[in-house]
């Protein structure tokens, strides 16, 4: 594999990443601030499915959501008869994946964040005459956007490790679903494939380390935040 | 405290039992054979294992560049059944093996589609009408991974028709041969490229075979690894598999003979 088809892979691994967070954040947010706030017996019941991709072998992941979204089951054949497309075997697949196994870890960052906010803030806010949805916009949002943010890059480093759901939901498709894992499973395979292996398993370190730190980071801010 | 250590004693005299369970076993039953074979052979290999008397054999199946690259990591293999000598030459270069490769079985490349396709009904009887007719948008084919034996048959074979670079964007790389089955028997991929033995055990129709011209000859080696703590067996084992019994046995699955 030549530096142009490792490049294409990283920058394939990132733009799934990046989609994949981007589609899980308003459901994240709601889930996040769902199981902070909400107090009822099912609540532990849709926190542990919500956690479950986090547990669960993620090849098993991936075989629920090909059951799900294959050609030939219910959901892949209504989106076929709506769009005329797959999802299976797609970047989307990708996606979706990434997205699925991700969540639980955006979803935590955002339930944390949002226990650590002062109730009173969202109060006064309301007394001066803010409606709910201005307050949470403009109160409760902005006081856990640490703890989002944490949530979403350590989603983000997930996504971009993410192997099991992808090679069963996606596949090894060259240049659409090949991302940085799979690619590395397949060049184990190829005699010669050391060296490309080499490369894209230093630019896996150097991507997940960069997560890891930046959402230490924003960890420690969000701390500073409540100690101060 | 005391609840713990109990436990503890349990375990370790549960662990005493097991240990000299498996003791007495071993003076009486007959040594294990691990036997890293390439996952187009799984069935075979489990029915010659039966037939075996001299040891009982723990298989472990997948692609040969898979198993060749454990065994040179240090898994520990006695026998090695690899799809292509490519990977029978790896292991030679790395010193891991002992003795010579035995050639015991031959196999031919071919198409499969999920079942009742209705794809030969529509003129696909080779590569290149399957591309052109049989394929709608969306639609993909699965292949082995580059390196894995299968995987590089069909592209040795797709090259040599001119139809690689035209097939590219529709390809699924699948971790082995038989990894290849499964979504096509699902009706997920349209079309995929196995042994024909592979196609026999599964429910998948049979779309149309490569021209043996096309790629390399599929061969199946077997050698004994290097360090093996049964190395007589080992021999023993590959011998085997080129025996009248043996040969009947691949005969009966489909398999070619060298």
């Amino acid at each position: 594999m030549a530096g142009a088809a490792e490049l294409e892979v990283v920058l394939l691994s990132l733009r799934v990443a990046t989609l994949s967070v981007a589609a899980s954040l308003l459901p994240g947010i709601f889930f996040g601030w769902l199981l902070a706030r909400w107090n009822h017996p099912l609540r532990a019941l849709v926190q542990g499915v919500l956690m479950l991709p986090l547990v669960l072998p993620p090849v098993v992941t991936g075989y629920l959501l090909l059951w799900l979204l294959g050609r030939s089951r219910p959901l892949g054949r209504v989106w076929h008869d709506l769009t005329g497309g797959h999802i299976a075997y797609t970047t989307g697949a990708c996606v979706i994946a990434a997205a699925v196994v991700g969540f639980p870890l955006l979803v935590e960052g955002v339930r944390l964040s949002m226990l650590g906010v002062d109730r009173r803030l969202e109060q006064v806010s309301r007394n001066l005459g803010r409606g709910p949805l201005d307050t949470f916009v403009r109160v409760t949002l902005p006081l856990a956007l640490p703890g989002l943010l944490a949530g979403a890059v350590l989603s983000f480093a997930r996504a971009l490790g993410e192997f099991g759901a992808t090679i069963v939901l996606a596949g090894n498709i060259e240049g659409e679903t090949r991302t940085i894992p799979v690619a590395v499973y397949t060049l184990l395979n190829v005699r010669d494939g050391e060296a490309a292996v080499m490369r894209l398993v230093a630019v896996s370190v150097a991507l997940a380390l960069a997560a890891l730190l930046g959402s230490f980071w924003l960890a420690a801010r969000q701390r500073r935040r409540e100690a101060g | 405290m005391a609840r713990g250590s109990t436990a503890g004693m349990a375990l370790g005299l549960g662990l005493l039992a097991v240990g000299s369970g498996s003791g007495v076993a071993a003076q009486g039953a007959p040594p294990t054979l691990r036997v890293f074979a390439a996952a187009s052979m799984t069935e075979l290999v489990n029915d010659l294992a039966k037939r075996f008397a001299d040891a009982k054999i723990t298989p472990s199946f997948g692609a040969s560049s898979e198993l060749a690259r454990q065994i040179v990591d240090g898994a520990p293999a006695d026998v090695f059944v690899s799809a292509s000598p490519e990977w029978i030459d790896f292991l030679r270069e790395k010193n891991a093996l002992d003795g010579s490769a035995v050639v015991f079985a031959r196999n031919e490349l071919v198409c499969i589609a999920p079942h009742a396709s209705g794809l030969a009904a529509k003129g696909v009887h080779d590569a290149a009408t399957l591309l052109e007719k049989g394929l709608a948008p969306g639609d993909r084919v699965a292949i082995a991974d580059a390196g894995v034996p299968a995987g590089e048959y069909a592209r040795q074979a797709l090259t040599r028709l001119g139809l690689i670079d035209a097939y590219r964007p529709v390809l699924v790389g699948q971790k082995d041969v038989r990894a290849v089955l499964h979504p096509v028997e699902q009706g997920e991929l349209q079309a995929g490229f196995v042994y024909a033995t592979d196609a026999r055990v599964a429910d998948v129709e049979l779309l149309f075979p490569f021209d043996p011209k096309t790629h390399a000859p599929i061969e199946y080696l077997a050698a004994t690894v290097r360090g093996s703590v049964h190395a007589g067996l080992a021999h023993g084992f590959v011998e085997f598999l080129g025996s009248a019994e043996a040969r009947g046995v691949l005969t009966q699955a489909g398999f070619l003979l060298p």
